[in-house]
C-alpha cells in the first residue's frame, strides 16, 4: 500500500510517500521532502499566515513533484492522495487541499482527509510497533493535550492546556529573552548551559487531580525575573539560566500531568501499554528525558518518535492517511478545510 | 481538435468548463462568496463527466490568476497546479481582467476607454485599461478612485467611458470626473469557465504548448500584510 501525503497547514510545505507491507504494521518512508519556510517569517518574529500562504503555493506542486521522484513512483502507482484538511492557518490549508484534490481527481484515486493533529497522534505507529491503545502526550506550538489514543479515529481528550500551548510557551519566552523565531530550539541551546535553580518559577498545575496544563503564569513569571535584572546583570549567563530554569520547571510540569493521566490510562485500559509523545516540543531532549522516567515510573514504554517526524512533515499525514484508507474512511471531493478540528471529535461511522 | 479544462474560484464565483476548440462541451457556474474549495472539484468532475472527457484526453488546462480573492486565486491556482502536475498537460494561466473583457460586447462602443473593475473589499479598486479594441493600455493595478479619476481625464479624453466587472458600480460614484459620459457592461461581472475558456484557447493556438509548460504564477497585486516588529534591547548574548 503506497499513499502520497501533502501537509501544508502551519509552515512548512511537505510532501511524503509511505508504504506498508500487508503482512507488517508499521510503515516505511519512501520519501520525505519538507520545505520549511522559516527564513521567510523571521523577520517577523513568527508565522505570518499571507505570507506563509502565498509560499505553499508557490511550492506546493515541485515539493509533491520531488516526493514523487525521491521513491521513484509515478502518480499512478500510489493507493491514495491525503492531506492536511485542518486545523491550522486556513489558507495554507487550503493549497495542499486543493492540490491532493485535484491530484486524487485526475489520477483517479481515493482521497484522505487528515486530520493534522491525528497525524501527530499516528506517527508512532509509522516509525515502530505500537499497538492500541496508547496515552499521548502531544505537544506543539499550537496544542498541548493529554489524549488515550484507542484506534484510528477513537482519542478521548485526558487534558488540554487552558491557555497556552506548550510550544507557544517556548516561543514567547524566547521572545522575551530576545532569542530568534522560532524559540523552542533556541531556548534549549541556550538552556544546556545554564543553573536551572537560579531563578525560581511556578509549577503551574502541578498536583492537581485532572491532566490539564497552563503555561501563561510561567511566561508572566519569566516575564517578571527579567524585569528584576538591571541591563547589567542582562547576561549570557542569566539568559541561559532563565532558560534552563524553564525548561525545568516545564518537565516538572510534564512529570506531574503525565504521571495524573497514566494512572488514568492503567486504570481505564490496564498495563502494558505505552506512553507515546508527539509534536514538535518532542524534539527537545531534556523533555524527552523527563517523559522517560515518568513512564518508567510506571511501567510504561516510552516512545518517541524520531525529532525529523515529530515536528511538521508530510511522513506523518501519508501515514495517517495509510491507516484511514486501510479501514476504508477516504473522503469526498467536496471536504471543507477547518481551521478548528479538535482530535477527540473525530467520529467513525 | 483541441480539448480544454478551464476553471476559476478566483473572485466571487466558482466555474468549471470542457471546451472543444470554440465550443463548450460542459460547463457549470455558480456565484459563490465562500465555499469554493468544497465546490471546485466537484464542479470539475462534474463538467468531465456530462463531456465524456477523461483527464488524459485534455490538451490544455486553463485557470485564472487573479486579481480578485487572495484565497479564491489559491483554491483555483493550487487546483489548477495540481491537475497540470498529475496529468502533465500544459496549464494556460488568463487573468481575471481579460476573463471579465471577453464577455463583454464592444461593437457598440467605438472609441470608448475601456476599464475592467474589479472589487477589492477595501478602498481600491483592481483596475486594467484597454481600448475599444480590447487591446490592453497597461498593466492590471490597485488604484485609489482618486488616481483612476485622474486616469480617467487623461487617457479618454472626452471619450466614453466603458466600465464593467464588480467593482464597476463603486467606481462609478467615487470616481468623480467632469464631462465624463460612463457607459456599463451587460452583467457578466464575475469569471465564467465557460466564457474565459477561449481566451485561454486562443493563447494556446497562437502561442503552442512550449509557452505554457511552467505553471502561471498567481497575481496578488498587493504584498502581505506584515511588518516586522520594532527590535528593542533584551540580553545581550541574545541573537546569537
Ligand atoms: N527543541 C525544542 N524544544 C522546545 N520546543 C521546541 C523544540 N523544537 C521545536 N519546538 C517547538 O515546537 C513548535 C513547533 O511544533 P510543530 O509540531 O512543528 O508545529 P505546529 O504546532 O505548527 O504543528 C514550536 O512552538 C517550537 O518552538
Amino acid at each position: 500500500m503506497l499513499v502520497l501525503g501533502i501537509e501544508t497547514s502551519c509552515d512548512e510545505t511537505a510532501a511524503a510517500v509511505v508504504s506498508v507491507k500487508d503482512d507488517q504494521s508499521s510503515g516505511e518512508i519512501l520519501s520525505n521532502i519538507v520545505l520549511s519556510q522559516l527564513d521567510d517569517h523571521r523577520p517577523y518574529g513568527g508565522v505570518v499566515p499571507e505570507i506563509a500562504a502565498r509560499s505553499h503555493l508557490d511550492h506546493m506542486d515541485s515539493i509533491v513533484e520531488r516526493a514523487l521522484n525521491e521513491a521513484n513512483l509515478e502518480l499512478t502507482d500510489l493507493d491514495a492522495i491525503a492531506a492536511t484538511t485542518g486545523p491550522g492557518l486556513i489558507g495554507g490549508v487550503m493549497v495542499g487541499m486543493m492540490t491532493a484534490k485535484a491530484l486524487a481527481l485526475a489520477a483517479n484515486k481515493p482521497f484522505v482527509s487528515v486530520n493534522h493533529l491525528e497525524g501527530h497522534a499516528l506517527t508512532a505507529r509509522l516509525s515502530e510497533d505500537v499497538a492500541f491503545p496508547y496515552l499521548l502526550l502531544l505537544v506543539s506550538g499550537g496544542h498541548c493535550q493529554i489524549l488515550c489514543v484507542r484506534g484510528v479515529g477513537d482519542y478521548e481528550l485526558y487534558g488540554s492546556t487552558i491557555d497556552d500551548a506548550v510550544g507557544e510557551a517556548f516561543d514567547k519566552t524566547a521572545k522575551l529573552l530576545g532569542l530568534e523565531y522560532p524559540g523552542g530550539p533556541n531556548v534549549e541551546k541556550a538552556a544546556a548551559s545554564g543553573d536551572p535553580h537560579r531563578f525560581k518559577l511556578p509549577r503551574p498545575m502541578v498536583g492537581r487531580p485532572d491532566c490539564d496544563f497552563s503555561f501563561s503564569g510561567l511566561k508572566t513569571a519569566v516575564r517578571q525575573q527579567i524585569e528584576k535584572l538591571s541591563e547589567d546583570e542582562r547576561d549570557a549567563q542569566a539568559l541561559a539560566d532563565i532558560c534552563a530554569g524553564f525548561q525545568l520547571a516545564v518537565g516538572d510540569v510534564f512529570a506531574d500531568r503525565c504521571r495524573r493521566a497514566m494512572e488514568r490510562f492503567r486504570a481505564e485500559c490496564g498495563d502494558g501499554h505505552a506512553l507515546v509523545v508527539g509534536g514538535g516540543v518532542a524534539a527537545n531532549k531534556a523533555l524527552r528525558a523527563v517523559l522517560t522516567d515518568a513512564a518508567a515510573a510506571q511501567n510504561m514504554r516510552f516512545v518517541a518518535p524520531p525529532v525529523k517526524l515529530c515536528t511538521d512533515n508530510g511522513a506523518m499525514i501519508a501515514w495517517a492517511g495509510l491507516e484511514r484508507l486501510r479501514r476504508g474512511l477516504t473522503s469526498d471531493l467536496n471536504v471543507a478545510a477547518k481551521p478548528r478540528w479538535p482530535l477527540d471529535s473525530l467520529k467513525i461511522d | 481538435m483541441t480539448l480544454l479544462l478551464a476553471l476559476d474560484s478566483a473572485c466571487a464565483s466558482c466555474s468549471a468548463a470542457v471546451w472543444q476548440d470554440g465550443e463548450v462541451l460542459a460547463h457549470k457556474f455558480e456565484d459563490m462568496p465562500r465555499g469554493q474549495s468544497e465546490n471546485l472539484m466537484p464542479f470539475v468532475a462534474e463538467v468531465m463527466k456530462k463531456s465524456s472527457i477523461d483527464f488524459p484526453d485534455l490538451d490544455v488546462l486553463a485557470v485564472t490568476v487573479g486579481p480578485g480573492a487572495f484565497t479564491g486565486i489559491r483554491i483555483c491556482l493550487s487546483a489548477a497546479r495540481g491537475l497540470a502536475l498529475a496529468t502533465k498537460k500544459p496549464l494556460v494561466g488568463v487573468t481575471t481582467m481579460e476573463a471579465l473583457l471577453v464577455a463583454q460586447d464592444l461593437s457598440n462602443f467605438q472609441g470608448a476607454l475601456v476599464a475592467v473593475v474589479i472589487e477589492t473589499k477595501r478602498m481600491d479598486y483592481y483596475i486594467q485599461f484597454f481600448d475599444h479594441n480590447g487591446m490592453s493600455m497597461g498593466e492590471p493595478e490597485a488604484l485609489l478612485a482618486s488616481s483612476i479619476a485622474k486616469k480617467f481625464e487623461t487617457l479618454s479624453q472626452g471619450k466614453q467611458i466603458f466600465l464593467c466587472g464588480d467593482g464597476a458600480e463603486r467606481l462609478k460614484q467615487e470616481a468623480i470626473v467632469a464631462d465624463c459620459e460612463f457607459e456599463f457592461g451587460s452583467e457578466n461581472s464575475q469569471p465564467d469557465a465557460g466564457v474565459f475558456g477561449q481566451v485561454a484557447m486562443d493563447k494556446y493556438n497562437a502561442m503552442g504548448r512550449a509557452a505554457f509548460e511552467i505553471a502561471p504564477a498567481p497575481l496578488y497585486l498587493r504584498p502581505p500584510d506584515a511588518t516586522p516588529p520594532k527590535p528593542k534591547f533584551l540580553f545581550k548574548a541574545a541573537g546569537h
